[in-house]
């Protein structure tokens, strides 16, 4: 039985006391697969299958996982160590693949009781030229105990489009791992709206290869943290093909005695001319109680790229502070208002309607009033 | 097809003179007690120091090589020589008594010439020895002290000393700080007192002759309350087929309302192992400035630290790195902001080309009791082909909500952009490339005096061959 896996590896390291490397996820229990209800949903395939893992692949084994992504294999974020504790638990994966060029959106809904104990993994497959949605919600009514992981792989076809959207709100007291993995093809685009309202300690991983030409990733995250909570966060942007764009753009708050980490890499591997990529996080900090760690990388052995990254970490400028007061705003609710934007401008960023209406009344609960 | 522009490599010639080290007195090579203790009674080290590095050896025999780094393989401890002394070594403040062949040496690198015209006193250590020291009379008279570190280990600063050798460094910091720690010799101290501004800068500067040996200087620099200090490091050496190591140290205490500068122009050569450590901590009101230019060595770990331990302390690092064939460049800083009101700035570039890899490494830490602390992290990278790696890894580590810390950076190639627009201003497209990467280093000679400047641009020669792309 497998009690511990490492994740969210930092492609390349850094000084070992600032620990940020790798997170340990541990007190692992054994796992199950949640049922998802297998009910026909419109335009999508269902089936079940056995997944794989690569025997003796560490997550700290850099080079051997771009060499596979070069290949064209799927590494989601978290890493293979959560590969292997799928295949030692014994869990078939579920795959659900698209028919038709629209399929309607895929919705997967997790609500996690008391006790939760399953992994659920998940493949979906958007063929060539297809465009697609897929909403994953994480949720639990009350504060639930537990650990519980949903990682989803994607394979994405020629021209196809698919839109991902996820958003956890999981009360605290949970550990939740959320993982994500991606194969573009040519011209393809994959375009992710990540909202985490709340959960417990966190273990999110995103990592896409951009393996065909023309292939775009766009992810944009927001998130805040709160209380004890722990959110542990690693996105990776594999650049394989010519002409690949990433974007990875965070806006998050901190408050209470919330930690979290933010790793984000675009790795722009020999061979991927002309392709450009950007990471940007803009986090507020609005306790002293707070630890923020933000570790944005760009590993580079291209020379015909484009890489950038910036961000901010802190507090409101001052201009902003003493307009909004001057308009009679407490400096509590100043913070208020400027860290619900933050989420509200990704959560407005959801194409299905009803979804981002259910989370705009999740987060603005007085405008209901 | 068209040439690529190409960045001429740097130029090493100059340095790359060799004396016969047969007659230098030398250690076996390799790294045990009885070397350590050799090397404590050639120094006739007080009783502290003996044991201050014995203990260190302990601690280099316990510690694990650093992991996250570039390769060291090829270095091999059993194989480095830790101590070379040259033939009729005694230190001097003439440069007429120092051997003529070592003298010749400093000669060509332009040392002695740049005392003449530009420094208020100059440190020049061979190998494992001081052969040089000299300072400025009218600068003795401010009361400056600008000594080898060994004698004034038995002086009148003794007591002073003791009290603050690596204390900022400590052995177990890492493992190549408890190398040092063990084995260090030669090196500086420098006290300037309170309320001294020193008007021209103090050198030291640093060669290593011998093949497979080590260098392993410490400076140590005190700069009183309310006192100023530029001091310029330089180092070289020739190449061999064979490992060298230069595991030095720097330590600065920066008093309250003090302010020091510490420029370095680093030329080692590319069989160079460089895992120097440095670290300044800076008081109330201080403020500390590293300017940096790496160009030498086959494999670097290099990233001065500054502490900023009282209120409003401030340090800024200016740092250029230029990695060729067959180097593997870390570089980078930190700061640790302990105190309100303190703030850090870092401003690097880097260019890689050739095979060469460049990574640009740093950490700003916050802590709760820095309020209102501010830092800003740039950095820009140059590749001028597809053979060649640079990478960045900046960490922040913040505590505290009343901060306001900034980051960016930016990888790739010459901006066509750029090109065009200097071009569409009368520029034929190789003078516009050639004024784009002379002046991407600009962030560093301009920080050095002329002197230095015009030896760090001789460093970089541009040749314009047709056209990128």
């Amino acid at each position: 039985m497998i009690v511990k896996i490492e994740g969210n590896h930092l492609p390349k390291e850094t000084w070992n006391k600032l620990d940020v490397n790798i997170a340990g996820i541990d007190s692992l229990p054994t796992f199950s697969c949640r049922d998802i209800d297998m009910l026909e949903v419109d335009g999508w395939k269902q089936s079940r299958f056995t997944p794989k893992y690569h025997k003796d692949l560490s997550p700290r084994d850099t080079e051997k996982i771009r060499a596979l992504s070069k290949k064209g294999e799927i590494i989601s974020g978290v890493g293979p160590d959560l590969d292997r504790l799928i295949v030692a638990s014994k869990i078939d994966a579920y795959r659900f693949e698209a028919k038709g060029k629209n399929p309607k959106p895929l919705i997967l809904n997790f609500d996690f009781l008391s006790g939760a104990a399953d992994l659920t993994p998940i493949e979906i497959v958007v063929g060539d030229g297809v465009e697609a949605v897929v909403v994953e919600q994480l949720t639990a009514k009350k504060v639930v105990h537990g650990v519980a992981g949903a990682q989803i792989k994607f394979k994405i076809g020629k021209n196809a489009k698919v839109t991902f959207v996820q958003v956890q709100d999981i009360l605290s007291n949970m550990t939740f791992i959320n993982d994500v993995g991606a194969i573009q093809k040519d011209d393809s685009e994959f375009n992710v709206i990540t909202s985490i309202i709340s959960g417990g300690t966190t273990y999110y991983g995103c990592q896409t290869n951009l393996y065909g030409k023309r292939a775009k990733y766009n992810h944009d995250i927001g998130y805040m943290v709160k209380g004890n909570e722990k959110l542990d966060m690693n996105f990776v942007a594999e650049h394989i093909a010519k002409k690949t764009e990433a974007s990875i753009h965070a806006e998050g708050v901190l408050r209470g005695n919330a930690y979290k980490i933010f790793r984000s890499t675009v790795d722009f591997n020999v061979g991927c001319t002309a392709s450009s990529g950007e990471e940007r996080e803009n986090v507020l900090l609005m306790d002293d109680t707070v630890i923020n760690k933000t570790v944005p990388l760009i590993l580079c052995d291209e020379e015909d790229v484009e890489g950038a990254h910036g961000g901010t970490i802190g507090r409101l400028d001052d201009e902003t502070l003493f307009y909004m007061m001057s308009r009679g705003m407490t400096k509590e609710e100043v913070y208020q208002k400027v860290a619900n934007a933050r989420l509200d401008a990704v959560i407005n960023k959801i194409p299905v309607p009803e979804i981002r209406d259910r989370w705009i009344k999740r987060l603005h609960p007085e405008e209901e009033e | 097809m068209k040439e690529k522009t190409r960045v001429e490599d740097v130029d090493r010639s100059i340095y790359d003179i060799k004396n016969k080290d047969a007659d230098a007195y030398k250690f076996q090579s390799g790294l045990d007690q009885d070397v350590v203790l050799q090397l404590s009674y050639e120094k006739n080290d007080p009783k502290w120091m003996r044991a201050f590095r014995l203990k260190c050896l302990e601690m280099f025999n316990e510690m694990n090589m650093p992991q996250w780094g570039p390769a060291i393989d090829g270095l091999d401890m059993d194989n480095i020589v830790t101590y070379v002394r040259p033939k009729d070594n005694k230190m001097v403040a003439d440069w007429d008594e120092v051997p003529s062949e070592i003298k010749n040496t400093f000669e060509r690198l332009g040392i002695p010439q740049a005392e003449r015209e530009a420094l208020a006193g100059v440190g020049a250590q061979y190998d494992s020895e001081l052969v040089y020291h000299n300072l400025k009379e009218e600068v003795k008279q401010q009361g400056v002290i600008y000594s080898d570190l060994e004698s004034a280990l038995h002086g009148e600063y003794a007591e002073m000393i003791r009290e603050h050798f690596m204390k900022l460094v400590p052995p177990n910091d890492h493992k190549f700080a408890a190398l040092h720690g063990a084995v260090w010799s030669g090196g500086s101290f420098v006290y300037v007192p309170p309320g001294v501004k020193v008007e021209i800068p103090l050198q030291s500067y640093f060669r290593l002759n011998a093949p497979g040996a080590g260098q392993f200087e410490h400076t140590l620099i005190i700069v009183d309350e309310g006192a100023d200090l530029h001091f310029i490091e330089g180092c070289s050496a020739p190449k061999y087929n064979i490992a060298n190591l230069h595991a030095g140290c720097v330590e600065l205490f920066v008093g309250k309302n003090a302010k020091m500068r510490y420029s370095t122009i680093e030329n080692w050569s590319k069989n160079m192992y460089n895992l120097n450590t440095k670290k300044a901590r800076v008081e109330e009101g201080g403020s500390v400035e590293w300017i940096s230019g790496s160009f030498g060595s086959h494999v670097s770990y290099l990233y001065p630290t500054s502490v900023l331990a009282g209120r409003g302390a401030s340090s800024e690092f200016t740092g250029v790195t230029f990695s060729g064939g067959g180097q593997d460049l870390d570089t980078g800083c930190k700061a640790i902001h302990l105190a309100p009101d303190t703030t850090s700035f870092v401003n690097t570039r880097s260019i890689s080309k050739d095979g060469g890899k460049n990574t640009f490494r740093s950490s700003i830490v916050v802590m709760p009791q820095a309020k209102n602390a501010k830092a800003a992290v740039s950095c820009e990278s140059l590749m001028l082909d597809s053979i060649s790696r640079s990478d960045t890894i900046p960490a922040m580590d913040i505590r505290t909500k009343d901060a306001d810390i900034g980051h960016e950076a930016k990888i790739g190639k010459i901006s066509d952009d750029a090109v065009f627009y200097l071009m569409s201003r009368g520029l034929s497209e190789e003078e516009a490339k050639a004024l784009i990467v002379s002046g991407f280093a600009d962030n560093v000679s301009k920080e050095l005096p002329l002197e230095y400047a015009v030896e760090m641009n001789n460093l970089i020669r541009l040749e314009m061959i047709g056209s990128i792309g």
